[in-house]
């Protein structure tokens, strides 16, 4: 390594930051939903066999991974898998490890903002003209915020819905870029560090809320009953398979190329089994514990098993814009309703940003080490970037291009980049000496059957997966009646697709011209 | 409540609360956490 790179400041720093990158929406909103709906209790089964053959030796392999690039100063996909392959082509692959945080920024940082947009609604007592019975009032309310609809009915006499979304966007935009101006120590461990405490201190305290708020009727123990009462039949669903390791993927947020930069930032000795296994477990520990006692046993309690029912299959944006303040809205007096409403949005924005800085690190990195750009010149270049990246969803939300980049973002591109990286870590470093380096420094021996399972079982649950995501998507588009794109949405499905594809064949030539400028200069010395 | 869930919750309670408990003592445990250079 020629030049001095950033380092974390302490194991915990590095520890929060990716338990904090991990910890997101999903772990409140969606997992609690999945566990109702495939099978209670019984999900917990293919979901830990998941964790265990496919959360914890990813988390190692981009850990250890991002270490070995960070010590030959790489701290982004193609420059680590370069330096670490020594294979030309793989600094190509590479792209897609940039490519995952650009789709999910595309639209991540906007859904951030609604946490922030709904926890001012809250605490000002906005929610108080949609009522208290009907969630297809905060449907309209939701629909008009993020401007689906133009009638407006709760943003009257003022700025229309879409401008509050779009101002609360600019704040949340630029509170992420003044914490990736001020850098790893200054300002990502400094971020996490206040916000993981707050967001599990507030789990906790709504936890406990909760589950004192049931009734005889609808007590919590029968809220927890309705959520984790086994159905062992799910279990012959391979939809429940999938959607378990899928959920375990998303939640550790391996495959994104975030925990490889990261990682880039320790020393050679610094431990990355124990610090990938504590960010991992502290994630789980806000996904299985905290995730799953608020959002559905509150919905039971507030609106009834019926109530929770429609909460579980509502998905991620509807329990967490539809449903949860129709929750809050429920609660008396009113007053605590909206303190408890606030600090549920408060922790989903918590929960965001912690996630959404990490998302731009990757970027940062890329320019930082592959063409030697200052961190300032660095964070002005990304913010314009990014925040044009962020219109498509912003403004053409009801067209559906979220869902484009959603797919390629949390969905295809990071399933291909997680197989790249364990193929890689396998059988291209091979496991011998992959071994060595996850072993070096570790404070804790990680079981030898790990070496088969990241070698042989990882990968083939992955090849799993990918083919069925495809499968998914190909079905759903090209094979499905009446649930193909509508035609006037085409356009700007096709138009988030350009972004993508355009955003990609940039970053080729950038990696092109980044590796012919080094060769130049090594031919000059 | 069920037995079934009871079980169900308690086992991944404890597994998951017990994890961080290892991990967190083990790295807080650790000597060899300084700060950068």
């Amino acid at each position: 390594m020629t030049e001095q790179r950033e380092r974390w400041g302490s194991k915990l720093g590095i520890i929060l930051a990716v338990a904090g990158s991990a910890v997101g929406l999903g772990n409140f909103l969606r997992f609690p939903g999945l566990v109702a709906k495939y099978g209670g209790g019984a999900f917990l089964i293919p979901y830990f066999i998941a964790f265990l053959l496919l959360g914890i030796p990813l988390m190692w392999v981009e850990w250890t991974l991002g270490r070995m690039g960070g010590e030959l100063g790489h701290g982004s996909a193609p420059g680590i898998f370069d330096a670490v392959t020594r294979k030309r082509m793989m600094k190509y692959l590479g792209i897609i490890g940039i490519m995952v945080s650009f789709s999910v920024l595309a639209f991540y940082i906007y859904v951030e903002a609604w946490s922030m947009g709904y926890a001012f609604f809250s605490l000002t007592g906005k929610f108080a003209g949609v009522g208290t019975a009907d969630p297809a009032a905060y449907n309209v309310f939701l629909q008009e915020f993020q401007g689906v609809t133009d009638v407006p009915k709760y943003f009257v006499g003022g700025m229309s819905g879409i401008m509050y979304a779009f101002i609360f966007f600019c704040i949340t935009f630029a509170i992420n870029f003044f914490f990736i101006y001020r850098g790893l120590q200054g300002g990502i461990e400094k971020i996490v560090k206040i916000a993981m405490p707050m967001l599990i201190g507030i789990g906790v305290i709504m936890a406990v809320f909760v589950a004192f708020m049931g009734t005889p009727e609808r007590s919590i123990a029968k809220a927890y009953d309705f959520l984790w009462q086994p159905k062992f039949e799910s279990l012959s669903n391979p939809k429940v398979w999938i959607e378990a390791a899928g959920q375990i993927f998303f939640t550790l947020s391996v495959g994104m190329g975030i925990v490889l930069t990261y990682a880039s930032y320790l020393k050679k000795k610094d431990d990355v089994v124990l610090s990938g296994l504590t960010a991992s477990s502290m994630n789980e520990f806000c996904e299985v514990v905290l995730g799953a006692a608020i959002i559905i046993p509150a919905a039971f309690i507030f609106l009834g098993p019926d109530g929770a029912q429609a909460t579980a299959k509502a998905g991620t944006f509807g329990v967490g814009f539809v449903t949860s303040p129709l929750i809050f809205q429920n609660i008396n007096p009113p007053m605590l309703g909206q303190v408890m409403g606030f600090l549920w949005f408060l922790l989903l924005f918590l929960a965001g940003i912690t996630s959404s800085v990490s998302l731009i690190q990757p970027s940062m990195s890329f320019l930082e080490d592959e063409f030697k750009v200052t961190r300032k010149k660095a964070t002005a270049i990304l913010f314009i970037v990014f925040f044009l990246a962020c219109q498509p969803t912003i403004w053409f939300y009801k067209h559906g291009v979220i869902d484009v980049f959603d797919f390629w973002g949390c969905t295809m591109l990071t399933v291909l980049l997680a197989t790249i990286e364990v193929i890689i870590f396998g059988w291209m470093v091979g496991m011998e000496k992959g071994w060595e380096n996850l072993t070096a420094g570790a404070k804790i021996k990680p079981p030898i059957v790990f070496k088969y399972i990241i070698k042989y079982v990882t990968p083939l649950y992955l090849f799993i997966i990918t083919g069925w995501f495809g499968y998914q998507q190909i079905k759903d588009e090209f094979f499905t009646e009446g649930k193909s794109i509508p035609s006037e949405d085409l356009p700007y499905i096709w138009m988030a697709r350009g972004v993508l594809i355009l955003a990609a064949l940039i970053l080729g030539v950038l990696i092109h011209i980044a590796w012919k400028n080094k060769k130049n200069t090594e031919v000059a010395k | 409540m069920s037995t079934t869930s009871i079980i169900f919750m308690a086992c991944a309670w404890t597994f998951i609360i017990s994890l961080n408990i290892f991990c967190f003592y083990k790295v807080f445990t650790d000597k060899t956490d300084e700060k950068a250079e």
